[in-house]
């Protein structure tokens, strides 16, 4: 399965309309920083590497023993997450030369890792039954283990203010947590198929989901129930990613592997979508100023650019 | 219920001996073909041991062996997978006559770790059609059933297909009572052609396969105009 990363770019940092380096391997995954100035790479011989944009310098790799399962920047875009098939997370600094902190949470793959955007505050889960939530500000502490039916979480998102965070699990259940307890405060059953995407709109006030149901839903952030649901497609959405105060994208994978992903712009007043035409070659990507910035690598260079 | 409070009684009792009963007692050493009959009599004639139950001491060896002997493992988990879907039918009958594919019955029990059968016990199950699609938009291949009193579940449906981010053929579980732990696991057919014949040797060239308890024998069964598969498969849980 190919997998399409679309990253918000909070800050519209200044890009310039394109930039290509030399691609430190032959790359599997890209992620952009929300602040658009670092790029993790995830290669096919499983090295990860963080290079500073637009220049592509090599800030730190590793090799790790162990596959990465997942990488994710916090929202400041000061630190990036990365969790290993043996249950180890380790935290790198994108601004300073600071050691990673590395701790273990559990001996099951890592598959989700969603930092807290005001605190050094790390959600992780693994592919059983672990939702763990870790402050690394000094020596790792767990803080808190979330509770689901069964199963771990999917996703995760973070009000903007820090004080609430939302999840998706694979029991198909939308919960909502106070940050400052960690006691579920709000949740929603209406789904039946396993959601995998969860994101507050600009404003906080609504939560669009998406996931094996092809279809956004929206919800209100306040109460947990469903405002509406916008029209489905026949292939899950695998991650959303906000534009503007009321357009997404939502990003379809087939997660059977039988075609490549493909992307939407949905506009959640109206209800419409637009598809947004990408290349074969495209690997990854971000969104910066409302434009979509696409990332083509292969062994030799990568290359960003905008996106039509 | 008997039968549990006898067994919670040995354990009380188990534990005295290991605590208070040193080899030297017996007489310099442990006889190790002492039957469980003969150390009960031996500990209740040199008060090491008291019955709080009116039981006699053949009944509580006895109980005391069964107890020991249906110790189960719990079944090894598996991830839960994409395509779970909450809310499917309590219908055991998932086949239709025009459906691609093999014929495919899959019965077994639920059980606690000590080995009780578990009824009522929700044995959720999902898996693609012969061509390897799961039904996100309905419900085919899904049910939702009940264990019985003897803690048995049953369905007939078909193979299921591969598909090209699966290495192997599989039925997903989910499993639930009270009291236990839910459990997410997938039942795989010795016969995938990814084994090669040796399921054994060969199961984990699927990654996610996480132990051979979970690739099960497969019979073939009926007439050869009219061949059904048949795959036992039973459940542990694990207490909560």
């Amino acid at each position: 399965m190919r997998t399409l990363t679309i990253v918000l770019l909070l800050t519209g940092a200044a890009f310039a309309q394109s930039m290509k380096f030399a691609a430190p391997c032959d790359s599997s995954k890209q992620v952009l920083s929300p602040a658009g100035d670092h790029l993790a790479v995830q290669c096919k011989n499983g090295s990860v590497h963080l290079l500073q944009l637009p220049g592509g310098r090599e800030l730190r790799s590793e090799t790790p023993n162990t596959r990465v399962a997942t990488h994710e920047f916090s929202p400041d875009g000061r630190w990036l997450g990365l969790g290993f098939n043996d249950g180890t997370v380790e935290v790198w600094s994108a601004t300073t030369d600071a050691e990673p902190v590395r701790w273990s949470a559990g001996k099951k793959p890592v598959e989700l890792l969603k930092f807290s955007p005001d605190r050094q505050l790390v959600l992780v889960g693994n592919t059983l039954d672990a939702n763990e939530v870790w402050e690394f500000s000094g020596a790792p502490v767990k803080l808190a283990t979330l509770s689901s039916d069964f199963g771990s979480f999917t996703s995760a998102a973070f009000s903007s203010d820090g004080k609430t965070m939302a999840t998706t699990g694979a029991d198909t259940v939308v919960r909502f947590f106070d940050t400052t307890t960690w006691k579920q405060i709000r949740e929603n059953r209406d789904l039946t198929l396993e959601p995998f995407a969860v994101q507050f709109t600009r404003d906080g006030k609504q939560l669009v989901i998406g996931g094996a149901d092809g279809q956004l839903s929206v919800l209100d952030a306040a109460t947990a129930k469903t405002l509406r649901k916008l029209p489905a497609e026949t292939d899950p959405i695998d991650q959303i990613q906000v534009v503007n105060a009321n357009q997404v994208v939502a990003i379809y994978t087939d997660l059977d592997g039988r075609k490549p992903p493909h992307l939407k712009l949905w506009d959640l007043i109206a209800g419409s979508s637009t598809p947004i035409q990408i290349e074969p070659t495209v690997t990854g990507g971000g969104i910066a100023a409302g434009k979509i910035w696409l990332v083509k690598a292969n062994t030799q260079e990568i290359e960003l650019s905008t996106g039509k | 219920m008997v039968c549990r409070d006898l067994a919670a009684q040995i354990v009380v009792t188990e534990i005295f001996f290991r605590s208070t009963i040193s080899p030297q007692k017996w007489g310099g050493k442990m006889n190790a073909k002492l039957s469980r009959r003969d150390l009960l009599e031996r500990c209740a004639a040199f008060g090491a041991v008291s019955f709080l139950i009116p039981a006699s001491l053949t009944e509580v060896a006895s109980a005391w062996d069964a107890s020991d002997a249906k110790r189960l493992t719990p079944t090894p988990s598996c991830e839960l997978g994409p395509f779970y879907k909450r809310l499917a039918p309590h219908e055991a009958h998932m086949r239709n006559d025009h459906d691609a594919g093999m014929p495919l019955w899959v019965g077994g029990k639920v059980y606690s770790e000590s080995g009780e059968a578990l009824p009522e016990a929700k044995v959720e199950i999902w898996h693609t059609d012969h061509f390897g699609h799961y039904d996100n938009s309905g419900y085919r291949f899904r049910a939702a059933l009940v264990s019985d009193a003897k803690g048995a579940y049953a369905f007939d449906s078909v193979m299921p297909g591969h598909y090209p981010q699966r290495v192997c053929q599989h039925v997903h579980y989910l499993v639930t009572a009270p009291g236990h732990k839910p459990l997410t696991t997938q039942m795989y057919f010795g016969t995938d052609p990814v084994f090669e014949g040796d399921p054994a040797k060969n199961y984990t060239r699927d990654p996610l396969v996480t132990s051979i308890e979970l690739v099960r024998p497969v019979m073939i069964k009926g007439d050869p105009k009219a061949m059904m598969a048949a795959v036992n498969f039973d459940v542990v849980l694990e207490r909560a």
